[in-house]
């Protein structure tokens, strides 16, 4: 029986696996292909890498545009394959990628199929808990999927603790960093708001390179949380006392160049109290959502090495884009 | 969310389906044998009835296993873990594999979907029979395969937070009820118990063994079934007083005939399918499992047959034995 999966080249490799593109000789389609790392004895210990049984448990349950697919699973003996969608790059290379120039309604683009993606894990009850740049993957059609599931899970188990120790630190909610072993769906939006920041900014917004310097970076911009806004911080387990160095500047200062309506979005994102902090549906239903300029079309995205495809279409008659955009009634 | 699960979607059956898919399975296996076996050697095969009883058996010992577990692991495990026995079993056959094994697989990989932490060192420690290096490396051995015969099918969704959801609900909408609801809790959990060795959880949603779980607790409480019917009333919304009755829409008061039916089916068949194993099955179980080793020692046997059928048959068609799936290439660098 012939092989389905012709290697083209390797790709990459993580802590647990090594990725590689291929070809998928039943449909001509390219995927990629995640081989779990057995590697040494020791790791292999166990059995089957939980990341990857995590992966292939959420994965073979939901299946939305802006999440990545999980085509097949090929099983053998200890170590197992996962084939996914092949996507062209990352928003980290985006991000890094200084030919590349991203305009407000490229932003607002990636910020949307963000939204939606998330909005849909979460409505199925799933935390993404490592949200970054790098998990944002992004193809040449202009499709933004949520990718690595390898720390998600179900959430809402009244009884159950999870722990903080996720989340790439700069991602890091300021509970998770107090310590926090209950949280929702609070912890993915303050990644989200810090990848729109990354992606004006061009940097990281908060740096931190400690969890305490985290902490402030954050309040830094932010300034610092009262007892008003945020009731519980105290009763958390590794809750530190943090005086902000000076006055913070201001969103309005830090991102100069962007539309208040944005603003308001990622001020409404990273809200220190993670139950007042926005959901992934009320931001989608943002002013910023509303307002021009809209988002631009998925192929007018810019990857990096490839000139923004040229504009074919013609623009409608009012002269706003055919853009793709939420309907609101 | 149960809706679009594969749970659902993959793995539910009527109880029709159930009976026919796994005479399939049965059936299929006796075939491959069929043209090189004797007479006597036939009857040694088991039926599917046999074959379900052996489950039984086993799924009874495996919950004794579960609550003797050290570190205590949480309902969901055991849930989980026989939803992947009673599937893999849909697929695999009891002669061709070892069907305590299967269940140890399926306890150590339903830790691992459940998020309960144990290495395989402590879990092979909760076993008493056998040697732990031994069951360690047979146990490993599984996972991938197990993993496969459940088409990577690994959310099982389980009754026990539906469970604690309706019983929240109840207490915050039912506020007349003049005893404490969670006077039911312990036999409901006994339920629970027992549904484990029935097929409900191939038939049906947990949310509904969950009703079924509450009705069970209030009778054994004395309650009437009353309560639960009041209960799903306002779950569903509809009024009760008689100037509001009128608008009440016919689907909602059919949505909810059904649903009554529904859970005193389920409490039916729960009740009919759970024969607590005696002594006497523990008896016959001994008996079965050494038809099996026999069966099991005898299938090399059969196997060597087909591949002379084969041979003698000119080599036509592919070699019997030989594994079909695509070998995948380990070139891990």
């Amino acid at each position: 029986m012939s092989k389905r999966y012709e290697t083209i080249r390797h790709l990459g490799e993580g802590q647990f696996a090594n990725v590689y593109m291929a070809k998928d000789l039943e449909t001509g389609e390219v995927v990629a292909i995640k081989k779990i790392k057995l590697g040494s004895r020791e790791e292999a210990k166990d059995g089957i890498n939980r990341t990857a049984i995590r992966e292939i448990k959420l994965l073979k349950e939901i299946h939305h545009d802006n999440i990545i697919t999980l085509r097949d699973v090929i099983g053998h003996r200890t170590s197992i394959q996962l084939v996914f969608d092949f996507m062209d790059t990352d928003l980290e290379h985006v991000v890094k990628d200084q030919s590349i120039i991203l305009s407000p309604s490229h932003i607002k683009n990636i910020t949307m199929q963000m939204l939606l993606g998330m909005e849909f894990l979460h409505t199925h009850w799933i935390l993404h808990r490592d949200l970054k740049p790098n998990n944002l993957l992004l193809n040449n059609m202009g499709r933004v999927k949520v990718t690595d599931f390898g720390l998600a899970r179900f959430f809402g188990s009244p009884n159950r603790n999870y722990t903080h120790q996720v989340v790439t630190r700069w991602y890091r909610a300021p509970e998770l960093l107090f310590g926090a072993r209950s949280y929702g769906v609070g912890i993915d939006i303050w990644s989200i708001g810090c990848i729109i920041a990354e992606l004006l900014l061009r940097n990281p917004i908060f740096p931190g390179d400690s969890d305490i310097d985290q902490l402030v970076k954050i309040f830094n911009v932010l300034g610092c949380p009262t007892d008003e806004s945020w009731p519980t911080m105290k009763t958390m387990n590794s809750y530190v006392n943090i005086k902000p160095q000076n006055e913070t500047p201001g969103l309005n200062f830090i991102f100069s160049a962007a539309p208040q309506d944005l603003i308001d979005l990622m001020t409404g994102m990273w809200v220190f109290d993670p139950v007042k902090r926005l959901t992934c549906t009320q931001s989608l239903q943002m002013e910023y959502f509303r307002a021009q300029p809209y988002c631009c079309l998925d192929e007018e995205l810019p990857l990096p090495n490839k000139k923004p495809a040229k504009r074919t279409r013609r623009l409608e008659e009012d002269g706003s884009h055919p853009a793709r955009r939420l309907i609101f009634d | 969310m149960y809706s679009t699960s594969t749970q659902k979607r993959e793995w539910t059956y009527t109880p029709e389906k159930l009976a026919a898919v796994r005479l399939e399975t049965n059936i299929k296996f006796r075939e491959k044998y069929e043209s090189v076996i004797t007479p006597e050697e036939l009857e040694l095969f088991v039926t599917p009835e046999e074959e379900l009883r052996m489950q039984r058996s086993i799924e009874d010992a495996a919950l004794k296993f579960a609550d003797k577990f050290r570190p205590h692991i949480w309902p969901s495990v055991k849930w989980t873990a026989l939803a992947f026995f009673k599937r893999a079993f849909l697929v695999w056959v009891p002669s061709d594999t070892s069907i305590r094994m299967v269940m140890m697989g399926c306890f150590y990989l339903a830790m691992k979907i459940d998020e309960f932490y144990i290495t395989i060192d402590d879990f092979v420690k909760n076993m008493n029979v056998g040697d732990p290096r031994q069951n360690a490396e047979r146990i490993l051995k599984l996972e991938p395969e197990l993993m496969k015969v459940l088409n990577y099918n690994l959310t099982v969704h389980c009754p026990y937070r539906p469970f604690e959801g309706h019983l929240m609900d109840m207490k915050t909408r039912m506020l007349l009820l003049n005893f404490d609801l969670e006077s039911i809790r312990r036999d409901s959990m006994r339920f629970f118990q027992n549904a484990l060795q029935t097929d409900v959880l191939l038939v049906y949603p947990p949310s509904q063994i969950a009703l079924a779980a509450i009705n069970f607790g209030l009778h054994a409480q004395g309650k009437s079934d009353e309560i639960l019917r009041e209960f799903l009333r306002k779950m569903i919304g509809i009024e009760e007083d008689s100037w509001s009755a009128r608008d009440v829409r016919p689907e909602d008061l059919e949505k909810l005939e059904k649903t009554v039916t529904r859970v005193n089916h389920i409490m039916r068949e729960v009740e009919k399918q759970f024969v607590a194993v005696t002594e006497q099955e523990r008896e016959n179980h001994k008996f079965f499992q050494s038809r099996l080793s026999q069966i099991q020692n005898l299938l090399p046997i059969l196997n060597e047959r087909r591949k002379e059928a084969w041979r003698a048959g000119g080599c036509i068609g592919q070699e019997p034995g030989l594994v079909t799936e695509a070998p995948v290439d380990s070139d891990d660098e």
